[in-house]
Order: C-alpha cells, then structure tokens, then sequence
C-alpha cells in the first residue's frame, strides 16, 4: 500500500506526515510513507489545500491535520 | 422521487417490525436532509415568534426594540460592560471606575472577552460551514460559472472557502490549471481576506446591523469590478510560468462525518484562536488608548469627517499593516466613538486586511510584479472611493 501525504510548509503538515508514518507502522505496512512537499506536484494530485493524504493514489483527505487513529481507519478502509 | 417515497413508506413498517422484535422504542431513521430541514424550519420558527410577539407587544417599535436588543445585548454583550462597571466599582470605588483609567481598564477587559467569545462561537460555527466548501470543491463549482457571474460567484465563495495567505499559491495553481480566468481567481482573492461570516457578525455587534450589511456589500463589490479590470485589461495574464506549466485532476471530495466536521471546526476555532489573540489584544489596547486618553482635537484633526484627507490617510496607513479583522474591529470601534466618518473607518479597515506585506510578498512568487502593482492599485482605488461615498452618504445610516 503506498501512502504519501502532502505539504510540508507548516506545522500541521509536518505533524500530519508524522501520525501517517505512525499509523503506517502500526497497521504493519512496509512501503515507506513518501511525503512530497513540491507545490506543482501536489497541485497535480488536484490538491489545493494541505495538509493532505493519498492512499494508493486516491485523495483521501485534504486540508485536515488527521489523527494517528483516523488514518489507521482510513488505511484499513483501503486495505479491504 | 420515487426513492424518496419509497422509504417514507418502509419507515413505519421497519419501524413496526423493530418495535415487535425486541420491544424496544426505536427513533425512527430521519434522513439527514430532513433532520437539516428540520433545524432550520425550528430556527425561523423561533425568530418568527420572536418578532411576533415583539409585533404584538408594541407594533413596528418592537421589532425595533427586539433588532437592538440582540444587536446591543446578545451580539454586542453590554451586559458584561455593565457588570464590569459595577465590578470596578465596588472593587475600587466609584472614583477609580469613573476616572480615565478605570474606563480604560474596563474598556479593556470588556473589548476583549467580547471578541475572544464572539470569536470563538463564530470561527466555530464558519468553520463547520466551510468545511462543506474545501478550494477543491469551490475550483469545481466555479468552472461551471462565465461571464461576470463567474466573478459574483468568486466573491461569494471567497467568503467561505477556508484559505490562508499561506495557501494562496496552490489555490493560484489549481484555479489557473483548471481553467478559470484571472478575474475569477482575483474576485476571489480580494473578497477573501476582506469579507467573512465571522466578521459580518461582529460588525454587527459593534456597528448595527445596516453598516454590517453594507459593508459586505461594497466587499463584494470591490472584489468583482476589481476582478473584472484585472481580466478585462489583461494584465491578468502576468502569473510566472511554473503556475500555468502542469495539470490538475479533479477529485472525489473526501467524505466528511459530521463528527469530522465539527472537530475540523474545533481544530480551526483554536489555531485561529492561537495565530490571532495577540493581535486582538494590541487592537483593543489602541483601542482602549485611543477611547480614552487620546484628546478628540487630535483625532479631528487627522480623520474627523470634515477633512477630505482622512479617507486617503485611512487607507494609506492601513495597506501596509496587517492585522486580522477581529484586531481591527476594536480600533474602528473607537474611532468611531471619537466621531470618525464611517467611510473613513471602512477604509481604514479594508486596507488593513485586504492589502499586506506578507500576503503581498507570497503573492509576488505566484505572479509577475506588473499584475501585483496593478493589483495593489486597484484595491487601494477602490477602498478609498469607498470611504468617500460612505461619507457622503454616512447619514443615511445612522
């Protein structure tokens, strides 16, 4: 499962990036969580505002700091 | 519709079978668009009766009387300015309270537990409607509008898009990307910073209601004969390159519960609350100083409504500052009650929040310094052309 999340420019985004490394690692997933912080590329997911989360190349949340416990949910949601 | 009466008529037969099964009492399965329904048919309900009886009670004057009523002691919470009264008084004496000091102290305090209260309730509340409308979303809609209806609707969503200066490089992208012209994506970036439900209410806590609508009004304005001349003029096109070079794909709104939605609005109402209170507090400290120790000659003679200048240093002062509007409103305040002309204040409180260094600087890395002149410019003119007319037509309001 590839999980990237978007935005590095403030607090909340890199905290964001944080829990989603945490709730990879807890749902077992090996793939490293990628984050990118490119403006243009994160535009061309259709991505306006950060932070955001991609869960095999689906938005899945944007604009929103996620807990560690609602992107496990959203993980699990993806991983049946 | 077929759906629709479909379940109305399975309702009561699953409800029967709930009901036999376990005999148990089950809430019948509302459909959220009716619960919503609902809530607002018992809201105007309730304003209904209330301006009924009022009606009743003492005809037109009622409604007067109930309008100030929620103006003045829900909105405006003068209440807490008369209890702080008494408190100062009984603490330290009629002396004390009544002395330029003790006013000021009270001013103080008064100004800002209002503001924070106000602020919190109402970033709570904006913030659960504009989570309903992410830039993605508004991208889309936008894209179905041409024309200068396209620009109306610009001004209108800038007034609930959640957007920060921080932000407004990928919300540049993403409009230019899909295709939405550069009137549209400045009506909305003028309108943005300028016109807000939150700030809507607290103007009509401080001002009344008519100067509140006002105000909106000739934002909006402002936000599209402003985008309108950008495009139209085509200096609309100076963007830097990067900002056009790439695509943008639409996607599914992620799916928001209304939990989710009231803790992004929680979330919202306590980083705002934690970016903003200093600005509060240096606002309602001017304020404060200026309600009370700054002599009204002063004041007259720089921004008093007599002077033809006043609009000009208003708005000339305030481009460069940047202020949140909750930090604005209580030095308008006080100009106001030192007899400033209200086209006078709304420039002055324009400038300072539609024009800034910093959302100055982060613009200038989305687009060519020739549109960021024309930009500057364009708002300034307005805003001051705004003061101006308010003046003229001040009487009218008050």
């Amino acid at each position: 499962m590839k999980i990237v999340t978007l935005g590095n420019c403030c607090k909340k985004s890199k905290l964001n990036h944080i829990n989603a490394v945490q709730a990879a690692k807890n749902c077992g997933i090996e793939e490293p969580v990628q984050n990118v912080a490119d403006m243009s590329q994160i535009v061309s997911y259709g991505v306006m505002s950060t932070p955001a989360l991609v869960i095999d190349d689906k938005v899945v949340s944007t604009g929103r700091l996620l807990t560690v416990q609602q992107i496990e949910a959203l993980i699990k949601e993806r991983q049946q | 519709m077929q759906n629709d009466n479909n379940t109305t008529n399975n309702e009561p037969q699953q409800l029967q079978t709930q009901h036999s099964n376990d005999g148990t009492q089950t809430a019948p399965k509302w459909s959220t668009k009716r619960k919503v329904l609902l809530g607002v048919a018992i809201f105007v309900g309730v304003i209904a009766v209330a301006i009924g009886i009022a009606a009743i009670v003492d005809g037109t004057n009622g409604i007067v009387a109930l309008g100030d009523f929620v103006t003045k002691q829900i909105l405006g919470m003068q209440w807490l300015d008369t209890l702080l009264g008494m408190a100062m008084t009984a603490l330290f004496g009629q002396q004390f309270a009544s002395s330029t000091w003790g006013k000021a102290i009270q001013f103080f305090v008064y100004d800002t537990i209002k503001i924070i209260v106000l602020l919190c309730v109402l970033i709570f509340a904006v913030s659960y409607i504009q989570s309903y409308f992410p830039p993605e979303r508004t991208k889309k809609i936008l894209s179905r509008f041409h024309g200068i209806g396209a620009n109306m609707m610009g001004a209108l969503l800038g007034t609930v898009t959640p957007f920060c200066s921080c932000s407004s490089i990928p919300l540049f992208m993403g409009f230019t990307r899909a295709g939405l012209s550069s009137g549209v994506t400045f009506s909305f970036l003028i309108s943005s910073p300028l016109v807000d439900l939150g700030a809507f209410l607290l103007l009509v806590s401080v001002f009344g209601i008519p100067v509140a609508i006002s105000y909106v009004v000739v934002g909006l304005l402002l936000a599209v004969i402003g985008g309108t001349i950008i495009e139209k003029t085509g200096v609309g096109n100076n963007v830097r390159e990067f900002i056009t070079q790439g695509t943008i794909n639409d996607i599914d709104q992620p799916d928001m519960t209304r939990r989710d939605r009231a803790v992004y609005a929680k979330d919202q109402m306590l980083s705002t609350l934690r970016k903003v209170w200093i600005y509060i507090l240096v606002g309602v400290a001017i304020g404060a100083s200026i309600h009370n120790f700054v002599p009204q000659q002063w004041i007259e003679a720089v921004l008093g409504e007599d002077k033809w200048y006043s609009v000009l240093i208003a708005s000339v002062v305030g481009v460069p500052m940047y202020a949140d509007i909750f930090g604005t409103i209580p030095v308008a305040e006080a100009l106001f009650a030192k007899g400033v002309g209200l086209g006078t204040i709304l420039s002055f409180m324009m400038s300072v929040t539609a024009l800034s260094l910093p959302s100055m600087i982060m613009l200038s890395k989305a687009i060519k310094p020739k549109l960021l002149i024309w930009f500057v410019v364009i708002v300034t003119a307005g805003i001051i052309a705004i003061g101006y007319i308010f003046n003229a037509i001040y009487f009218l309001f008050i």
